[in-house]
């Protein structure tokens, strides 16, 4: 009676052995890189907006400071999305017949919001506090990108766990003075406080973390820091 | 010979059973017919009996069979036990889309996400709490008291935490209903206008004696007494009944009994060396329960000099007996008896009765600690004794010369004081009689909680149109032809009057959840001001009270003929300089209330009242005969008379004893 098997189904079985292994590295692998990838994340794709509000022009161009709009981004948790006022204090007597601005002048009639598509969406479990960064040095550029150069808005971070941690761990990276928290073009060409008139992050930050008082590693990275 | 012929037969006749499972061999094999020539194994299968289809299906595997077993153990452990596994794929979603929809128009002073603060008040039993209640984006969430408020100082009860819970209570009446049907309510004007016009009509006849009657709880807000005495004065068939099912009926009918009159006491327990409560728990109960603590515990300090005393005679347990020095718990009958003779041993005329050795030594050293502290002590009888108790701790006081040191008087805080189970026994009279075309309750629930013997289910029976304004749907709204949803205290304009008289405007933190409707509103349809705001009305009251110098404005029947109205209006408006300056103060004086919660100046003033000479011919309650056992009826302290009982609130609040 013959053998069921050939022998060089040995070699076959061998090698699947050792390839699943590699297979199921490979699949852990991926579904992490799929996690971080921006198809996941959303990073880089423009929301659809109901009125195609460009950042680009009115913070790169006419140079509206952040805090016009977004008003209670040193006060509170929330940076706050303008009502519809703030868009019809110019809007009532520039580009007021524009098509385009139609979404908001029916919203002002009508007395019903406008529904922004949320760019940045945290998971509900995570508590962030807007407040508390950017009076600490964080500024908007550093999570939100070169917004000033974004004609469509979108988000530019992964928002993971890791990149939040990146920072919480790494603070002295990252910081910046107060007084530059809404510079979109930070860093900084010409630094006038360094010899050099460069700004040097790895001389500055520490001082900075030291001068604004930021809690250790261990507080900002506990669980609870964020998952309260 | 038998059995074949049984297998022949049965081979004849064998059908495939419709109900096969997948564990059945296929069709193939068992039915030839369908797959031409046919083979078989043995007579049995060939036969194809239940005993052999039984056979079959047990011949694999122990147990396999029970997959097919629609609530066998193992697969439902095997499902939920996959189902558990598998959770946590429901995270490898990508967020729903959210959205942002900012205000068109920000309120001033609204931040999202900082919470705002306002001061208004919360009714229980017609007395007012002061609070302060927290609100996000215009939803109230949190409740405190108010420190400026002389019955909170800061402070709040279980009844105020849960009320926020309340507003929002998923079992609130939620629609207007006539007979079952929802309506709408200028349906419900519709009907009271006839029913008003008509009850004008017989006034002026003079013929008919029926009239309208108007069930409320104890009322305190001088906007709600004020529109009702209106009401009174409009039509003067009316009557208006106040019932309470736990209410405050002994202490006022206590206070009568001792001066003849209806007056209220506050007492200063921040001024009392000496306490005797005669079943009172004023540290827990009663409208001033968070004023009476507070003062109570400032002079319980150690550090300062001297400690009050107290003692407390009860029959349950309760809060202020378990800080008692001496707690002297006795059956409920025994406490008069002591009240009797704890009187006639401090010199006030009472009949005196007759105690055991241990009892009249205990009585005598409390009388002899009272005596040493005169003007420093306070005797306060408990709101579930029979009037007669109250009547003597008011004569102890006097004898002591408490009164207007440690307890002062001043006028009923309640707008109409009345005796409630007099008042409702009136109205189920005046129901049976047939004399009540128009009942309208206000509040409360009295099929429910009316004295039994009353029968007020079948008295209300016999009244042609009834309307109940309640927050739920209860006994009484099945009974009345009309339900109208109340206006929670946290939606709605009002006033009310604290333990000492002080008013707060109560003012609405949120809009109406399902259009409910106010006292004031539901009454103002039956003023001729239909669809007139509550908010309109509190503040008109205000305006007349504040023009009058602080004193309620005098009541006039208000519904006039249309020729006087047209007058009225077409009036010039006062256009002087002082009309204007008084308009300008008004709204100084109407915010500053708004903002501080409470009106300035409005605590009673404390008035001299003498004890009556003859008070104690009065006699004492009928003693019972010494039962076995003794029932002793009480409100749970948590629930009051259990209105709302599913309130999730009250369950997040502890009991501070066991209830």
């Amino acid at each position: 009676m013959s053998q069921i098997f050939h022998r060089s189904t040995n070699f076959i079985s061998k090698v699947s052995i050792f390839g699943a292994i590699f297979f199921i590295g490979i699949v852990i692998y991926l579904l992490l890189e799929f996690n971080r990838s921006s198809y996941y994340t959303q990073a880089f794709f423009p929301r659809e907006q109901p009125v195609q509000f460009s950042h680009k022009h009115h913070v790169g161009d006419d140079g509206i400071d952040c805090r016009y709009c977004h008003t209670t981004v040193e006060k509170q948790a929330f940076a706050g999305i303008p009502p519809t006022k703030t868009c019809m204090n110019c809007h009532s007597q520039i580009w007021a017949n524009s098509p385009y601005l139609e979404p908001v002048r029916e919203s002002w009639r009508t007395n019903k919001p406008i529904k922004w598509t949320r760019v940045h969406d945290l998971p509900d479990f995570v508590y962030f506090d807007h407040s508390i960064h950017v009076n600490k040095g964080v500024g908007c550029s550093t999570c939100h990108g070169r917004v000033d150069l974004m004609p469509l808005t979108y988000q530019v971070a992964s928002l993971n766990m890791e990149w939040c941690l990146e920072c919480h761990r790494n603070p002295q990276q990252f910081i910046r003075p107060r007084k530059e928290v809404f510079n979109m073009e930070w860093p900084p060409a010409v630094w006038g406080q360094s010899d050099d008139n460069e700004w040097h992050q790895d001389i500055e930050g520490p001082k900075l973390v030291n001068e604004y008082k930021l809690r250790n590693t261990e507080v900002l990275t506990s669980c609870s820091t964020c998952h309260r | 010979m038998a059995e074949l012929v049984k297998l022949m037969s049965a081979i004849s006749n064998r059908g495939r059973d419709p109900q096969s499972s997948i564990l059945d061999p296929p069709p193939s094999i068992l039915n030839p017919r369908s797959s031409g020539k046919e083979y078989w194994r043995s007579l049995e299968e060939l036969a194809d009996s239940e005993e052999f289809q039984e056979a079959l299906h047990r011949e694999f595997p122990e147990n396999a069979t029970e997959w097919n077993d629609p609530v066998g153990r193992r697969r439902f452990l095997k499902l939920m036990g996959a189902s558990f596994a598998l959770a946590g794929l429901t995270a490898c979603t990508r967020q729903p889309t959210e959205y942002i929809a900012p205000y068109v128009r920000q309120p001033e002073e609204l931040v999202p996400g900082k919470a705002v603060y306002f001061a208004t008040a919360m009714p229980l039993e017609g007395f007012a709490t002061g609070l302060i209640v927290e609100s996000h984006e215009g939803r109230p969430t949190k409740i405190e008291g108010n420190k400026d408020h002389p019955a909170s100082l800061g402070a709040t009860d279980v009844f105020s935490q849960a009320s926020v819970l309340g507003l929002y209570d998923p079992d609130r009446s939620q629609t207007l209903t006539y007979l079952g049907d929802i309506v709408t309510w200028s349906a419900f004007l519709g009907a009271v206008a006839p029913a008003v016009n008509a009850q004008k009509a017989m006034a002026t006849q003079q013929t008919h004696r029926a009239g309208l009657r108007i069930l409320t709880e104890t009322v305190s807000s001088p906007t709600l007494a004020y529109q009702l005495k209106t009401l009174l004065a409009t039509l003067p068939t009316a009557k208006w009944h106040q019932y309470d099912a736990a209410g405050r009926d002994n202490v006022r009918e206590g206070s009568r009994l001792a001066f003849g009159q209806y007056a209220n006491a506050v007492y200063h327990f921040d001024k009392a060396d000496v306490v005797v409560s005669l079943d009172s728990d004023f540290l827990a109960c009663g409208p001033a329960t968070l004023r009476y603590a507070r003062d109570f515990a400032s002079r319980r300090r150690p550090d300062n000099n001297v400690m009050n005393r107290l003692y407390v005679v009860e029959s349950t347990v309760t809060n202020t007996g378990s800080v008692a020095d001496h707690r002297l718990p006795m059956k409920p009958s025994e406490i008069e008896g002591v009240a009797l003779a704890l009187a006639s041993s401090l010199g006030v005329q009472a009949a005196s009765t007759s105690m055991d050795e241990p009892r009249s030594k205990q009585i005598a050293a409390i009388a002899k600690d009272l005596r040493e502290h005169r003007g420093s002590s306070i005797v306060i009888a408990g709101d579930s004794q029979p009037p007669v108790v109250h009547a003597l701790a008011h004569a102890m006081n006097a004898t002591l010369g408490n009164a207007s040191n440690t307890v002062v008087y001043t006028d009923p805080v309640e707008a109409s004081p009345v005796d409630g189970n007099t008042s409702l026994r009136e109205l189920v009279a005046d129901m049976n009689a047939g004399q009540v075309d128009v009942l309208l309750i206000l509040g409360g629930n009295p099929v429910y909680n009316a004295p039994a013997d009353l029968d007020f289910a079948t008295a209300i029976r016999k009244v042609p149109l009834r309307i109940h304004l309640s927050l739920y749907k209860d006994e009484t709204s099945e009974l009345c032809q009309w339900h109208v949803p109340e206006a929670h205290y946290l939606e709605s304009w009002s006033d009310a009057r604290a333990y000492d008289g002080t008013v707060s405007i109560i003012q609405p933190l949120i809009a109406p959840l399902y259009s409910g409707k106010s006292a004031h509103e539901v009454l103002a349809a039956f003023l001729g001001e239909p669809e007139r705001a509550g908010y309109d009305i509190v503040r008109d009251y205000w305006r007349r009270r504040f023009a009058n110098g602080g004193q309620e404005p005098p009541v006039a029947a208000a519904i006039r003929p249309p020729a006087e109205t047209q007058s009225v209006s077409t009036a010039p408006p006062p256009a002087s300089a002082q009309a204007q300056t008084s308009a300008g103060s008004f709204e100084q004086s109407w915010r500053k209330s708004l903002h501080d919660g409470l009106v300035a100046n409005t605590a009673l003033q404390p008035k001299t009242v003498a004890i009556k000479a003859d008070w104690s011919n009065v006699g004492t309650s009928p003693q019972p005969p010494t039962p076995n056992s003794r029932l002793c009826f009480g409100p749970i302290r948590r629930f009051t008379t259990g209105d709302s009982p599913t309130t999730a609130g009250f369950r997040n609040c502890p009991s501070r004893l066991a209830s």
